[in-house]
């Protein structure tokens, strides 16, 4: 017999610390888990330091009129390209320069972008431009991918809002950019609204003139283009031509509409068209064929997405929790329109865009329930009701969704990126005013996997990639100087009327060509500088003390600001890039006499 | 099979001075020396690169000027044996095609003449290009920037220099020159020598001799 008594309340206490020390290693365990898939998610993101990105991802930047350039999968801010808004960062629109001429003729000095499109060759991004929308002042740009700089500007006549923003494919024959808002046309300024009109304006890639408009009933949203470039599709909310929320919603039914791009041109050359505000406008129901197709899909859509094998247009639901699959090659076929609807799989709450990963599965974002669906499109084409094949959390609401290159023919499968709305508590806060999200998801597995948040100023809509191995070989760093450039040892000052001067200055470290000119209160002065550089990144600026400008010269570019030199004194210029060991002393000076200093030196 | 000729002989002297009149017209048109600079900020294709042909140097010499002015070096690109050397690359064509129709007696000698000539000329453009370099580091003018003491680069080597690794070779040029110059040489050997043994052939006699 043992002497060794054990005590119950001494066994309870083992017993307790025994399943205490269980959970806890438990718990542990699970830690150790995330631990690991957060370790996962690193090493996909990261990016080597000197090493590149896979892909540039273009965001529209919202309220600031401009384009973010993000690394992907890093996430890192690689540029933000100034297009409806001044940027005296890059020169870019400061009062007296070109590109402030070209902003100031196509309406205000500032814009709301949101959808990024890039130029197609055989259906597939080709690097050459980068379209976006202005809503706010009805507004397309174009952005040369050779500088990343603005290189057009136009306003779309007729329309208000110009919103929805793609090209026609294979090879962009057409930007076409939706007419959001009903107004009535040619900025009439007119009142009457039984006169309001919306539509979808078909732009010419490169001047960006609108070659003609087609009307269609109530308005227009997002749209995209089918892939062999036959059909214009644009998603319709208000086709109860409601101008409150209440009359927006009233029906149960709105539309996809669809227009044969063939048909509209026949429609023009046949003269089948109004002239309005310097373009052709087509009304649909004036046309010998038949132009615009219909679609009834659930009230209020918003997302318009062509699946990347060109089958079908998918509306995404918002106030209905469905995608509407439609069967493309079906439109002009089937006598009710409806019989041209493939599928309509519920996939959850506030489906508002749709992308693809080229494997035959679809992503939707859904922003009430703040996930992104992953779901199949022959199994709910096909009726299996196992579509559906995961779902994500993403934080919060998240607005477009764009799976690596899915708007071409060929998506990569790789990265998704959430253009979330809110953010929320994730980001350390900033006063009220939070950061955008956006998340980056892997999809080149079954399940999703989160891998990286980056935030972004207000706001980002949606997106658009492109491989880095694809772009990066097409962009200048060190251009060939231009017919214009100065040429070294050719700076000069030359009086180019009775009071009008010419400054030409050629730029290199460290010095301006000229330590200083001189010229006189209320004289028109035009300085040109010639960065005459030959390595890449050496950019040169121009700032001019109280007179509000700086340039920034880019390797083998000329720059050329005018102005009035209303303050006289001295006002010193100086580099605003630093650029060299002598940068604070890469400076000069401009002297602006007055009449009485002028007496004095006669 | 015959014992090698006199006139076959005569003929290989023919072949090696066309080859080294061809290999001098090709000098005028190739790089004979370069030199590479390489610092964290200039690397891979934007390495500065400079390469010296006769009669001129290319490569990035607005980026040399640029960093100079933080060293001052005295950049000997108006040298005049840039132009000397494509003056000396014309003179040694037209004698080594000269030398091609001289009567052989004649040609023995005039050969020997021409390697001496193109032989000093090889090492006094070393020479030279040395003092060129050496100058390059003690003859500084308007030096902006302190820590970077005299230096020499090497003809070829390399050196540490501010915050570049410098890079000297001799390039395709140089050694088209020295091909030249061995292909004269053993022009002078032939004319003036038994030729080398040729492997023996049984039950064949061969007399390889140039005279
Ligand atoms: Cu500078």
């Amino acid at each position: 017999m043992s002497n060794v008594r054990v005590h119950r309340p001494f066994l309870s206490a083992v017993v307790i610390a025994a399943a205490f020390a269980a959970i806890g290693s438990l718990s542990a365990c699970r830690g150790s888990h995330q631990q690991d898939a957060n370790a996962d998610a690193a090493r996909s993101v990261y990016v080597p330091v000197g090493k590149w990105d896979k892909y540039y991802a273009f965001l529209s930047g919202g309220q600031a009129g401009t384009v973010l350039v993000y690394g992907i999968p890093s996430g890192r801010l690689i540029r933000s390209i100034p297009v409806f808004e001044p940027r005296a960062q890059y020169g870019y629109a400061i009062p007296g320069t070109k590109t402030y001429e070209m902003l100031k003729a196509s309406g205000p000095l500032w814009g709301d972008s949101h959808h990024p499109a890039l130029s197609e060759t055989n259906g597939d991004y080709d690097g050459r431009w980068l379209y976006i929308n202005d809503k706010a002042n009805t507004r397309v740009a174009r952005i040369d991918l050779k500088r990343f700089e603005t290189a057009a500007i136009a306003t779309i006549p007729n329309f208000q809002a110009a919103h929805g923003t793609s090209v026609v494919p294979p090879d962009t024959k057409y930007v076409i950019v939706n007419g959001e808002f009903l107004a009535e046309p040619d900025k009439s300024h007119g009142v009457d609204v039984a006169a309001y009109k919306a539509g979808m304006a078909f732009l010419d890639p490169i001047t960006l003139q609108t070659r003609f408009e087609v009307l269609v009933p109530g308005n227009c949203d997002i749209n995209d283009a089918s892939k062999d470039g036959r059909w214009a599709f644009s998603t319709d909310y208000d086709t109860e031509k409601g101008l409150s929320v209440e009359d927006m919603i009233r029906n149960d039914e709105d539309a996809i509409a669809a227009i044969d791009i063939p048909a509209a041109e026949e429609a023009i050359s046949k003269g089948e068209f109004t002239s309005m505000g310097g373009t052709k406008v087509i009304d649909p129901t004036r046309t010998t064929k038949k132009v615009l197709y219909m679609i009834p899909v659930p009230k209020n859509p918003h997302g318009c997405d062509v699946s990347p094998d060109g089958k079908y247009v998918a509306a995404s639901g918002k106030l209905s929790p469905t995608v509407t699959l439609i069967d493309i090659s079906k439109i002009d076929k089937v006598k009710n329109l409806r019989d041209a609807i493939a599928a309509q799989p519920e996939v959850g709450m506030g489906p508002l865009h749709t992308t693809w990963d080229g494997r035959g599965n679809a992503y939707t974002s859904l922003f009430i329930d703040s996930q992104i669906v992953k779901w199949n499109v022959a199994r709910a084409v096909a009726g299996d009701p196992n579509y559906v094949i995961d779902r994500m959390d993403v934080h919060y609401n998240p607005g477009h969704t764009y799976a690596a290159l899915g708007r071409t023919r060929h998506p990569s499968g790789d990265y998704l990126l959430a253009l979330n709305k809110l953010s929320k508590d994730m980001f350390i806060p900033v006063g009220p005013s939070m950061p955008e999200s956006q998340e980056l998801i892997d999809i080149s597995g079954d399940k999703m996997r989160m891998l990286l948040d980056f935030p972004a100023e207000p706001e980002p809509h949606d997106a658009a990639f492109i491989r880095v191995s694809d772009l990066a070989p097409k962009v200048a760093q060190v251009e060939q100087p231009g017919p214009d450039a100065i040429a070294e040892g050719k700076s000069r000052i030359e009086q180019v009327g009775p009071h009008e001067y010419h400054v030409y200055m050629t730029v290199i470290r460290s010095k301006f060509g000229l330590d200083a000119f001189t010229v006189h209160q209320g004289d028109k002065v035009t300085i040109t500088l010639s960065n005459i550089e030959t390595v890449k990144d050496m950019t040169h600026g121009f700032a001019l003390e109280d007179y509000g400008i700086n340039l920034a010269i880019d390797p083998g570019q000329t720059r050329e600001v005018t102005f009035i030199a209303d303050k006289p004194g001295t006002h010193w210029y100086y580099c605003t890039w630093f650029c060299s060991a002598l940068h604070l002393e890469m400076r000069g000076r401009m002297l602006v006499e007055t009449a009485g200093q002028q007496e004095a030196h006669r | 099979m015959n014992a090698p000729s006199q006139a076959s002989c005569a003929g290989t002297v023919k072949l090696l001075l066309i080859a080294a009149a061809a290999l001098l017209l090709a000098c005028n048109f190739l790089p004979v020396w370069s030199t590479a600079m390489e610092s964290p900020q200039y690397h891979g294709e934007d390495t500065i690169v400079v390469k010296v042909y006769p009669g001129r140097v290319e490569g990035n010499l607005r980026e040399v000027e640029t960093l100079n002015q933080y060293i001052g070096v005295k950049l000997p690109l108006d040298a005049p044996e840039l132009k000397g050397m494509t003056y000396a690359m014309a003179a040694f064509l037209v004698l080594v095609i000269g030398a091609v129709f001289l009567p052989p007696a004649i040609q023995k000698h005039a050969l020997v003449g021409i390697f001496a000539l193109m032989t000093i000329s090889g090492a006094a453009g070393l020479g030279l290009l040395q003092y060129r370099l050496y100058e390059l580091g003690h003859v500084r003018t308007r030096a902006i920037i302190g820590g970077v003491a005299n230096f020499t680069p090497p003809v070829v080597g390399s050196m540490h220099l501010a915050n570049f690794h410098v890079y000297t070779r001799l390039m395709s040029g140089g050694w088209a020159f020295a091909a030249v110059v061995l292909l004269t040489g053993i022009a002078v050997y032939l004319t003036h020598h038994d030729a080398p043994p040729m492997p023996s052939v049984p039950g064949r006699h061969h007399a390889a001799s140039c005279q």
